[in-house]
């Protein structure tokens, strides 16, 4: 597939994408719903809930998403407040059944144990954001070294260079350097995604005459107390 | 002739690889790891974002999703209510009912919060508390909590000094803002139902 189209990595196509949603672009809307549904979905789970109280988090998340839209101005933050607002949406959830549980129960000897759901997650926000951003980067590679890379470490199990080297029609001794070659190239795409986030509109209205434009120094980050216990966020990674 | 103990190239990317996957013959992997402990700080902080790379991959969660679920997600953009036809509608004026400059807090407060400036703006059933507080003779941070009905985000924006600062309040409605220049803050918050505005007030 070497003459395949090449998706050129965009750090701005979120940006793009919001964008042409809020014009009502239907196809916007399916890329964007495709770039981090995964993130939604694996963010839900670690709740344990019911198939269909999964399925419902899952639409009032993207549901809340298509309310936000024409305030969200910053590409760089739709990652993370897609992962937050699962997350509050999902532990609300997970409460509200436990406590229907619980008034269910009259013998309490015969209650079942619920688990806690506010007990840590094994796999904590940051993590499954930085696996979406990576996949976003991987997206943007060319095919070839998305195939490799997908075969070696997306793979379950594991193949080994001959097993990669016949599917891929790729001689093993190239394997290794192509291999380098692509991580170095998906290490670049990782980085420009978490780069300072573009702004996803013009937003004229804050670009009055006269206006310096927006400080992009110090860039602060939402957040800070959080009155509900959820999961743990690692360290901050850089925006 | 100088003593030549030349420091050797550093570690290329398909070498650190191969380490961090076990496919280094045994002379290759003394070598690497000899380099590795010379010491050699950016070899060693490259073989360590280059595993976290790695580990993000092979320790993918990100499971496919089921394809009604994409279907639904979907689905809420096509019933989407249509959009309002302005954004730049006359914004609300959060009130004033609390400041610490004002009704002195309790000594013991005081004493917790420090120099902070305590403000609370109110507007029906929406709010803001703020708590300002210097971090130099020129900048201050600013902290605090948006209390809105609605579940969406709302951005949070700053103007002060003819400067503008805009961040997003998180899940939880909290934001902070730090090194903002000290003077007459003008702080507004946006969502979908629109703009409040609270009176300005100095940090």
């Amino acid at each position: 597939m070497r003459f395949g189209l090449r998706p050129a990595l965009d750090p701005e196509l979120d940006a793009r994408l919001v964008a042409r949603c809020v014009q009502g672009d239907q196809r916007a809307w399916s890329a964007l719903v495709r770039r981090y549904e995964r993130l939604v979905y694996a963010v839900a789970r670690g709740y344990r809930l019911s198939d269909e109280d999964l399925a419902d988090v899952f639409q009032e998340v993207f549901a809340a998403l298509v309310r936000g839209l024409p305030r969200m101005r910053d590409a760089r933050a739709l990652c993370r407040w897609l992962s937050s607002t699962t997350d509050r949406i999902a532990l609300a959830t997970a409460l509200r059944r436990r406590r229907e549980r619980a008034r269910e129960d009259t013998l309490p000897e015969e209650r079942p144990e619920l688990a806690d759901p506010r007990e840590p997650a094994p796999v904590e926000l940051e993590t499954l954001e930085e696996q979406t951003l990576v996949r976003l980067a991987l997206a943007a590679l060319a095919a070839r070294c998305r195939s490799l890379l997908e075969a070696l470490y997306y793979r379950e199990p594991a193949p080994d260079y001959a097993e990669i080297s016949r599917d891929l029609g790729m001689p093993v001794g190239s394997i290794g350097p192509t291999r380098a070659r692509c991580i170095e190239k998906l290490e670049r795409a990782f980085a420009a995604l978490r780069e300072p986030g573009p702004s996803i509109t013009a937003a004229p209205r804050h670009t009055s005459p006269g206006e310096r434009p927006p400080r992009l120094r110090p860039r602060p980050r939402p957040g800070g107390t959080r009155s509900l216990p959820r999961r743990r966020r690692g360290r901050i990674h850089a925006e | 002739m100088p003593s030549d103990r030349r420091r050797p190239s550093h570690l290329s990317t398909e070498r650190l690889v191969d380490l961090l996957e076990d496919r280094l013959g045994a002379s290759a992997r003394r070598a690497a790891e000899e380099h590795l402990g010379m010491p050699c700080p950016s070899c060693r902080e490259r073989l360590r974002t280059l595993g976290a790379l790695l580990e993000r991959m092979r320790g993918d969660q990100l499971e496919a999703v089921p394809e009604a679920f994409h279907r639904r997600a979907i689905e809420v953009f096509a019933t989407r209510p249509a959009p309002a036809a302005s954004t730049s509608g006359p914004a609300a004026w959060l009130t004033l009912a609390f400041d610490s400059l004002r009704d002195p807090l309790p000594a013991a407060t005081r004493r917790a919060v420090g120099e902070a400036r305590r403000l609370r703006f109110v507007h029906g059933a929406a709010a803001i508390e703020i708590e300002c507080e210097p971090e130099s003779a020129d900048q201050c941070s600013l902290r605090g909590k948006l209390e809105v009905p609605e579940e969406q985000l709302h951005r949070i924006e700053l103007r002060v000094a003819g400067e503008r600062f805009d961040s997003w309040a998180d899940a939880d409605g909290a934001f902070h803002f730090e090194g903002v220049p000290r003077g007459r803050i003008e702080l507004s918050a946006m969502g979908p139902s629109g703009e409040l505005r609270a009176p300005p007030f100095e940090c």
